[in-house]
């Protein structure tokens, strides 16, 4: 079966790319996620994103995060993916509805090659039960907003050269 | 000359906001955004961020004025306002914010109304602020585009 992915969902800053890499490669402009429910803060590390490189769609809620992914509820999830639509996914961590915690364990709990893209959580609140709870659940790492921009530097840096 | 008397009037008039303790040094992280591709990534995110706290706070005003107070939205929204004005570097505004969710979280109603009021007044004074930063900002964008020709 062919594993082609349609880009939907995304916001203005980012562009339809054909290309599809492995999760953790080297690749010149990685695609990131961001998820958060504030208008301010999806500006913010969109903007922080676009300026380290990086490809952005922004999701404000974690089921529109899952249905980009092609993990909806409603989707047709029997596809075995060799391919993940992003290298990164950022979550606030207190979302209305679904939590970042919550995406987090959905995302880690896939059969497919999505449950290897590094997952960072991020929050205004520094609780450390939260913390260790979400670096158990297999979070890359927990950051603290506001994010400046020698935070993504080095999120970069560290996550998408291994 | 015209330029750099804007710019250092621009960033002397942050200064005293920050003297005042109104912004921090986030605001400044928000400027650093900014980019020749992106040139109105300020006035944009100022734009965006007073639309959601003129409309959080009206929603806020309702839930407390309601015939029973709706504390556990009004904790959400202000916790929800608190993001947007720590984001952009209105820390006065989300102290405010915090105090106010505090009060809600605890369904203490006169704190919340107290709280409410200083939310206010503390959202005037940054409005004010930013909405002036918008207008020299914008004259700085305008002066660019001309200057490009």
């Amino acid at each position: 079966m062919s594993c082609e992915f349609v880009y939907e969902h995304m916001d203005a800053a980012s562009a339809a790319s054909s290309s599809t890499k492995g999760v953790m490669e080297n690749v010149e402009q990685p695609h990131v996620l961001a998820v958060d429910d504030n208008l301010i803060d999806r500006k913010l590390i969109e903007q922080l994103l676009i300026n380290s490189s990086c490809k952005v769609t922004t999701a404000e809620n974690g089921r529109r995060a899952l249905e980009f992914l092609g993990l909806g509820d409603d989707q047709n999830n029997t596809l075995e993916s060799r391919v993940s639509k992003v290298n990164l996914i950022i979550t606030d961590y207190c979302m209305p509805g679904m939590t970042g915690y919550e995406l987090l364990k959905r995302i880690k709990q896939e059969s497919s090659v999505m449950k290897e893209v590094p997952v960072v959580i991020v929050s205004s609140e520094n609780v450390p039960t939260r913390i260790n709870k979400c670096l158990e659940e297999g979070a890359q790492m927990f950051m603290l907003k506001p994010l400046k921009q020698s935070d993504v530097k080095k999120l970069r840096c560290q996550l998408m050269n291994s | 000359m015209v330029g750099t008397d804007l710019r250092q009037q621009l960033n002397n008039y942050i200064q005293s906001m920050r003297d005042q303790g109104i912004l921090d040094s986030q605001f400044q992280s928000v400027q650093a955004l900014k980019t020749e591709e992106n040139p109105h990534f300020v006035l944009e995110t100022i734009t965006g961020f007073c639309s959601d706290a003129d409309n959080g706070i009206a929603q806020m005003t309702r839930y407390l004025e309601g015939p029973v107070v709706d504390f556990t939205n009004l904790t959400g929204l202000s916790h929800f306002l608190r993001g947007s004005s720590s984001s952009i570097g209105g820390v006065r505004m989300a102290l405010a914010c915090r105090d106010l969710r505090r009060a809600s979280e605890a369904n203490n109603k006169q704190g919340c109304i107290e709280g409410m009021a200083r939310l206010k007044h503390e959202y005037n004074s940054l409005k004010e602020g930013l909405n002036n930063i918008s207008q020299i900002e914008r004259q700085l964008i305008g002066n660019a585009q001309r200057g490009r020709q």
